[in-house]
């Protein structure tokens, strides 16, 4: 039951809070071996399709690291007419349907991948849950959103909502990600230095600084952060099968700047394995602290080492529907101080009458994280 | 008691061998035992504290000189309670007639053994504590509430997982394993406020015994002890009233005769309604309401000689509120309000056949309902998701007393269990349905017979067997592939049962069997061996049980835990029985221990079996105990060595499984475990406690390493519970000041002021990691201050 844990860890972190503490525990981690990841959906969102990743992850002096694997065939065989479908490798481990792939509804399908050293993977068999489209996105925005890193005051932020109807007599599971669109006035943060144009970088080292050991630079034209929701978001319809689903939180949009953002939600019917996956990853990542918390255990989805059994696998395989719809934060009634999306206030480097070039533009390059291009539905 | 310490020790002396000779303040002591009234000699003077070589004479007398003023008059004698008294010397004669009382003669000032004297050495019991209220009281109280289930977790083989823990482990057991009574009725829930105080009304509770090692046959249905706390009994004769304020609850006891010496009543009431308190903390508590109160009666019948009729009833309640956090599946709630609530009662019929039988029928009922209320947006409406368990047991027993060898026992019982599984009441809501799991019906039945046979004067054994059978009743027993995981997708067909149909039953004998042998007046050693089934269990996949944790029995796939005790000790007492000594050692193996999936979810689930596993456990220790039952100076200190290890492997396939199916630690699995009680009396008028308690820290899991996966860092988990929080330590202090007035009166008042955690050691409570801001490792602790309180108790007679 883990939601009503949920208000038990609170309730004991408010007891905390008068009587006791929480302080950040130095853990010794032996991570041994590359850990083999697998994520991806394969979706009907055809235009633009989810990347399946077959990966290495390692974790080595309290950084993680992802290594793609070489030479890796995968493909996707659909278990009723036994057709495999290979799939299109792209860089960094990552594979893509061909382009005129299309799901059948009726249709299983399984993710099938060789390794080079010869070991053979294969997921449970996966099947698309039609997915009711999203009704209704609103915002509001909320002074006491979410707690600080240090847990002292309250942050605010646009609390993101959906409306949507469930489809009746099935079990659903649901699962909602997000990317959120932030317009950025700065592009680059030098610590202890000054940005350099000819090396593209922070290379001018700094002794002293007037009141932080840092500068901000602007970007050179416009530029938008593209920030992928982090926390997972599930939900199952056990108390609400068939019903309008009104109020779900999907985000909280930190109070950035006092200009508007876009966010897109994404809603997708998932696989009850699909469910228990996602499901143990926030259990032993977010809903962790409390009183009564749910013993760890691997996080192991649906892939299987069909060559070795006792080869666990950290990931899932899903084939899914995804209803999506981009909601326009205005941030009209936000007020309060900023959520600083440099996590510090900027500090732009003092000008120079001597040296008119600084202090410099930094371009705006175009990445997983960020792009110069104005999304579509910006306003 | 007012002690002067200005006076100079070496003024008096001077004065005395100046030869100041005043008649008229000459003190004459004559010191005598108040048992027999005997003089006694060497008997230790002190005056001011200071020891002045003063003795008694042979006819216990001693006469000396002191001057006008005023003295603390210590009077002391090795075995004997020491006496103490302010002296006023203003030139008159005093003479002095003290009776000195005999330790060895006097009652126990602390139990926490077998109940009767030498009994811990004379019977054939096992891993049998008792614990009185007394004992109890003494020890400091955090936050001034005196607290049953930290008492009883002063006793070696008892530990919890935390400061919070809702309920306790006992010799590798888990919190369900317990059987706990009050007055005869089952406690689900032993907590007020989510594990912060027990929800046992200390003004109402006479006492405790705690059965760890040889089970008696009568009490049946749990795995691993049992604890049988019991109510006091009504003064048949006069009126009395106790109670108290602390900072967290306030108390009120009354005992009153109705008819005099045949009937009373006593009735208990704690209350705690000082949740202001959140009003002043920080922004985010200030909506917080946390409120407990429970009230206790019993209602005592005493018809003639041979019969007797007792009536125990019982109320707890705890309501807790926040609004900070979201809500259960998608009601959009404002808040969330725990409210969750004991009620129970045992009728109890004695009846006296005559001198040596007697039979004693009860009939039980408990109800236990915990429910969350979730009060909707923009609405009057609450949604409340409601379980329960309702308990009726009717039982009966037969005391023979044949002869001076044989003391027999025998009875009968049958409990029905309906278990409310979960029921989700949408009220007017529009986007909640009305959601039911069927109720669970299934019933329990005993039947034993148990003899304590005293084969000659060193022999004496305590034979018994019970015989216990279950029946779960009605529901649908699902079919699955034997190929695959008991899941949803792996339903082969289902079998619906009628609501008075067996859909499953279980059963088997008992044995316990204890011995004892012994060596001396004063020693003895003991073996014994229990076997216990245990058909209902708490369903739980959390590190200690919540108050809305779910409650199932057995069914056609959860198979009842069966657990065998194998236990030995030695036992010894000091001449007087002031001391007593034991070491007891045990062996436990489980069956059927339940474990749950990974990612287990009973909300709605009437197929628990898709969520649960079952494997094996076993559990090992040694504990060492020494108490002080009398004199100035009680307590006891306690060293235990324990390991309790699972074993979870369904089947071969690895989500039915845990750790691989190897042998791994448990939650409350932690090897070495100190406790120490002590508690100084000073005169009638001052009382010091200390404990201090030392474990070694709880297993947790550290994840292996990490893994980056949809951009986000997430622990990697490999073995369960691998490594151990830091050791635990706390030192606790009180100082009660009893009737500061000194003055004899039917109202009495006393202060107790008491620091818990008294270095502020920072104790972790569990030690988690989180990813919201990058993934780190935190320590939650409970209680990382000293927490100083002030209680003010009184009685009234």
């Amino acid at each position: 039951m883990t939601i009503k844990h949920l208000k038990i860890y609170f309730f004991i972190f408010s007891l905390t809070i008068l009587f006791g503490c929480i302080d950040t525990y130095d853990v010794d981690f032996s991570q041994k071996n590359n850990i083999l990841v697998v994520e991806g959906f394969l979706t009907d969102d055809y235009q633009n399709p989810d990347t399946i990743k077959i990966q290495y992850s390692r974790y080595v002096e309290r950084s993680t690291f992802i290594s793609p694997i070489v030479s890796v065939k995968a493909s996707i065989v659909a278990l009723g007419t036994g057709k495999e479908v290979n799939l299109v490798e792209q860089k960094l481990g990552g594979f893509l349907p061909p382009s005129d792939f299309r799901i059948n509804p009726s249709e299983k399908y399984s993710l099938h991948f060789a390794l080079p050293n010869g070991e053979r993977y294969e997921s449970s068999p996966e099947q698309i849950y039609t997915t009711p489209p999203i009704l209704k996105i609103y915002d509001k925005f909320n002074t006491r959103s979410k707690l600080s890193d240090d847990g002292k005051k309250f942050l605010a932020s646009n609390d993101i909502f959906l409306d949507f109807k469930d489809t009746p007599k099935q079990k659903d599971y649901y699962l909602w990600r997000y990317t959120h669109y932030e317009k950025i006035v700065h592009c680059t943060t030098c610590f202890n230095s000054q940005y350099d144009l000819k090396t593209l970088g922070c290379t001018i080292k700094l002794a002293s600084f007037n009141r932080t050991p840092y500068y901000d630079y602007q970007c050179a034209g416009e530029c938008y952060a593209i920030i992928k929701g982090k926390p997972i978001n599930i939900m199952s319809d056990v108390v609400s099968d068939g019903d309008l689903v009104t109020g779900r939180l999907i985000a909280k949009i930190p109070y950035h700047y006092m200009y508007g953002c876009l966010v897109e939600i994404q809603q997708m019917s998932i696989s009850p394995q699909n469910y228990t996956f996602y499901r143990n990853l926030e259990l032993q990542s977010q809903s962790t602290g409390g009183l009564a918390d749910t013993p760890a255990a691997a996080i192991v989805g649906n892939i299987n080492n069909v060559t070795n059994s006792a080869d666990k696998v950290v990931g899932y395989f899903g084939v899914v529907s995804i209803q999506k719809k981009r909601h326009w934060v205005d941030r009209k009634e936000a007020n309060g101080d900023y959520d600083y999306i440099l996590s510090h206030p900027p500090v732009d480097e003092p000008a120079d009458p001597r040296d008119t070039s600084r202090p410099p533009m930094v371009k705006c390059l175009k990445s997983a994280t960020r792009t110069p291009f104005k999304p579509t539905d910006w306003q | 008691m007012k002690i002067k310490i200005l006076i100079p020790f070496l003024l008096f002396f001077l004065i005395r061998l100046s030869g100041f000779s005043q008649q008229s303040n000459v003190v004459t002591i004559i010191v005598k035992d108040s048992s027999d009234n005997m003089p006694l000699k060497d008997v230790v003077i002190k005056i001011d504290a200071r020891r002045a070589n003063l003795s008694t004479n042979n006819e216990g007398v001693h006469s000396f000189f002191l001057p006008p003023g005023e003295y603390g008059l210590t009077i002391s004698h090795f075995g004997y309670r020491t006496f103490r008294q302010k002296l006023i010397m203003n030139n008159s004669e005093v003479n002095l007639a003290i009776s000195l009382i005999n330790i060895a003669k006097e009652l126990d000032e602390v139990t926490v053994s077998s109940q009767s004297i030498n009994g811990n050495v004379s019977r054939p019991l096992l891993g049998v504590s008792s614990l009185s209220i007394k004992a109890i009281k003494k020890i400091p109280a955090m936050m001034g509430e005196t607290d049953v289930l930290r008492g009883l977790q002063m006793l070696p083989g008892v530990t919890s997982v935390g400061e919070a823990a809702n309920g306790v482990n006992i010799r590798g057991g888990t919190t369900d394993q317990n059987l706990i009574l009050l007055d005869d009725t089952p406690i689900f829930n032993p907590t007020h406020l989510f594990g912060l105080f027990s929800i046992f009304p200390p003004d109402a509770v006479s006492g405790l015994e705690l059965y760890k090692g040889g089970i008696p046959a009568k009490f049946g249905g749990r795995a691993s002890s049992v604890i049988d706390i019991n109510m006091i009994n009504p003064s048949l004769d006069k009126f009395k009233m106790t109670g108290g304020i602390s900072l967290v609850s306030n108390r009120l006891t009354i005992e009153q005769p109705i008819i005099k010496e045949k009937l009373a009543i006593m009735v208990s009431g704690r209350a705690s309604f000082n949740d202001f308190f959140f009003k002043l903390g920080p922004p985010k508590l200030q909506n917080i309401k946390a409120n407990f109160y429970d009230l206790a009666t019993k209602l005592f019948y005493k018809m003639n000689a041979k019969n007797t009729f007792t009536f125990s009833g019982y109320l707890s309640k705890d309501f807790f509120q926040t609004d900070l956090l979201g809500t259960i599946g998608n009601v959009n709630a404002t808040s969330t309000q725990y409210d969750y609530q004991t009620e129970n009662a045992a009728l109890k019929w004695f009846h006296a056949f005559n001198s040596k039988l007697n039979l004693q029928t009860t009939a039980v009922y408990t109800n236990y309902q915990p429910k969350t209320l979730l009060p909707e947006l923009n609405s009057d409406n609450k949604v409340s998701l409601e379980s329960g368990i309702v308990y009726n047991q009717l039982k009966s027993s037969l005391n023979y007393n044949l002869n001076e060898k044989h003391r027999l026992e025998g009875g009968i019982s049958t409990i029905l269990y309906r278990i409310n599984p979960g029921i989700l009441n949408p009220g007017n809501s529009k986007s909640v349905n009305y959601r039911s799991v069927p109720e669970e019906r299934s019933t329990e039945s005993g039947i034993y017979l148990e003899d304590e046979f005293t084969v000659n004067k060193k022999l004496s054994l305590s034979v018994g067997l019970r015989y216990s059978f279950y029946n779960a009743l009605g529901g649908t027993v699902r079919n699955y592939n034997p190929l695959l995981s008991k899941s949803d997708l792996s339903v082969i067909d289902s079998t619906v049962y009628k609501s008075n149909e067996t859909s499953a039953s279980y059963g088997g004998f008992e044995p316990r069997i204890a011995l004892k042998y012994s060596l001396s007046e004063l020693s003895s050693i003991k073996l014994g061996y229990s076997l216990m089934r245990q058909y209902l269990q708490v369903v739980s996949n959390t590190t200690t049980p919540l108050p809305t944790s779910r409650w199932a029995t057995s069914n056609t796939y959860i198979k009842p835990q069966i657990s065998e005790l194998y236990s030995g000790g030695i036992f010894k007492n000091s001449r007087n029985n002031i001391y007593e000594f034991s070491l007891e050692g045990y062996y436990r193996n489980t069956e059927n221990v339940l474990d749950f999936k990974p990612g287990a979810d009973f909300l709605f689930q009437p197929y628990i079996e898709t969520q649960t596993l079952q494997g094996k456990g076993k559990a090992y220790g040694v504990e060492l105990m020494a108490s002080k039952k009398k004199g100035e100076i009680t307590g006891w200190i306690n060293y235990t060595y324990s390991r309790a290890l699972n074993q979870i492997k369904q089947s071969g396939r690895f989500d039915e499984q845990i750790n691989g199916g190897t042998w791994y630690n448990t939650n409350y699995d932690r090897p070495h475990s100190f406790n120490a009680t002590v508690s100084i009396s000073q005169g009638s008028h001052h009382e010091f406690g200390f404990t201090f308690v030392y474990n070694t820290g709880r297993p947790f899991t550290v994840p292996e390493g990490f893994v980056e996966y949809n951009n986000v860092k997430y622990p990697y988990y490999v073995e369960r519970n691998n490594d151990r929080i830091k050791d635990y330590h706390r030192l606790d202090f009180s100082w009660t000041i009893r009737n500061p007035s000194m003055q004899k009166k039917r109202w009495e008042g006393s202060w107790t002021f008491a620091v818990y955690n008294l270095y502020g050691r920072a104790n972790a409570y569990s030690v988690y990691l989180r990813s919201e801001n990058g993934l780190k490792a935190y320590q939650l602790t409970i209680f990382g201050s000293p927490i100083p309180s002030l209680t003010y108790n009184f009685k009234f007679m």
